[in-house]
């Protein structure tokens, strides 16, 4: 298990730990109180998988077309938060994030998608919080693993 | 094939590729342009009746953009926004600015398409065949195009043409837009043959003014379809 610090959750009067597992459960455990959110967050978005297969008859090979053109702008907008991220420019960083959570959303790759906006979150709000950089591995691990899960995929749909 | 076409202004390009495939599967026409800079570059007002258009872009951010169509360029071309931007104050932001409908990522195709249809409902951007073209007259049913009751033979690609310009009486078309349209393509068409076309299209149907129609050419942006008494004014 991974933890990443700090991070809020919707509620306020518990502001928490990020621990994922290796399922496609990510909980949420508050370091005051201890209390464990269990959120359901699959790396793929399988009804948004469904959508693009329907698709694929209108545009042979979207399929991997989109796997291509998310891994070449997801990496660059990683790079650009690591850049923005050692630069400390927070309104950099708010940026990269928010592309990436854009990338994430257009293959359904869910639990990118929700890191990265919170990531995006934390850069645009909380001005005197460090952003630790094990939050940014764990950007990059979510990104290979959303990649080894979409090609999977793939091949199990030729 | 329906009849508007739609423009993906969007720098995510598998985003955009998405988009175009959900347009395609529900009979859209479409042009994708990698950002407002390449929109305006490619004249990209003369090319759709409607905008899908991205909030985070280099150079010129989504709503700098609408703001920029909306108070100086005076366009009232329909602009749907598709972004990650879920705030509240960033929907508001974008419909006073003049969007017509606001979406988040990830959209579903059923959805998009059901609000695309509503907004060109409403703006009315493609005119209904219905509409007074006399003394020309369109047969959906027969694909047949009469003038003055008598019939006159088109070929399918010169029907599709007459009927996509007749739509859009008064505003400038460029070439984009016909070769998505018409030719369901961006790229392999020769921009000669569409010349072709409309020179064809002037001397058989009378579009040179015989018939009380013209198809006028407007140096580097396209082609503009109006009635004769319209040019006197």
């Amino acid at each position: 298990m991974k933890q990443m610090t700090p991070a809020d959750t919707d509620d306020a009067t518990h502001p928490s730990t990020w621990e994922t597992c290796e399922h496609d459960s990510l909980s949420v455990i508050c370091p005051h109180c201890n209390l464990q959110f269990m959120i359901k967050l699959p790396l793929l978005d399988t009804e948004h998988l469904t959508e693009i297969e329907a698709l694929e008859t209108f545009r042979p090979g979207l399929r991997e077309q989109m796997l291509t053109l998310f891994v070449d702008s997801a990496r660059a907008s990683l790079r650009a938060c690591d850049s923005a991220w050692q630069a400390n420019d927070r309104n950099d960083l708010e940026q990269a994030a928010h592309r990436l959570k854009g990338s994430a959303a257009s293959l359904g790759a869910t639990r990118l998608r929700t890191l990265a906006g919170q990531l995006e979150k934390d850069a645009a709000d909380d001005a005197d919080e460090i952003i630790h950089a094990h939050r940014l591995e764990e950007l990059d691990a979510v990104l290979g693993k959303t990649i080894t899960a979409y090609e999977n995929w793939l091949d199990v749909n030729k | 094939m329906r009849e508007a076409v739609i423009g993906i202004v969007e720098d995510d390009s598998a985003h955009a590729a998405l988009l175009d495939a959900m347009l395609a599967r529900a009979g859209y026409a479409s042009l994708v342009f990698g950002s407002a800079r390449d929109f305006r570059r490619r004249n990209g007002i003369h090319g759709v009746d409607l905008v899908l258009l991205d909030w985070n872009m280099p150079h010129e951010s989504g709503l700098e953009f609408l703001i920029s169509l909306r108070k100086y360029e005076g366009s009232n071309i329909p602009v749907i926004f598709i972004t990650s931007n879920d705030q509240e104050q960033q929907t508001v932001e974008a419909l006073s600015a003049g969007a017509d409908d606001y979406l988040i990522k990830p959209v579903k195709a059923g959805e998009l398409v059901a609000r695309i249809e509503s907004v060109l409902r409403r703006s009315h951007v493609v005119v209904d065949t219905a509409e007074d073209i006399a003394p020309f007259e369109f047969h959906m049913d027969k694909r047949t195009l009469t003038l003055h009751g008598k019939p006159l033979k088109t070929t399918p690609k010169e029907f599709d043409l007459l009927l996509f310009m007749f739509r859009r009486t008064g505003r400038v078309i460029n070439r984009d837009a016909i070769l998505a349209h018409v030719w369901h393509t961006r790229t392999i068409v020769p921009t000669r043959t569409i010349d072709t076309y409309i020179s064809r299209l002037r001397s058989k149907f009378g579009l040179d003014g015989r018939s009380g129609w013209k198809i006028q050419g407007i140096y580097q942006q396209g082609y503009r379809l109006h009635r004769m008494e319209e040019e006197a004014q």
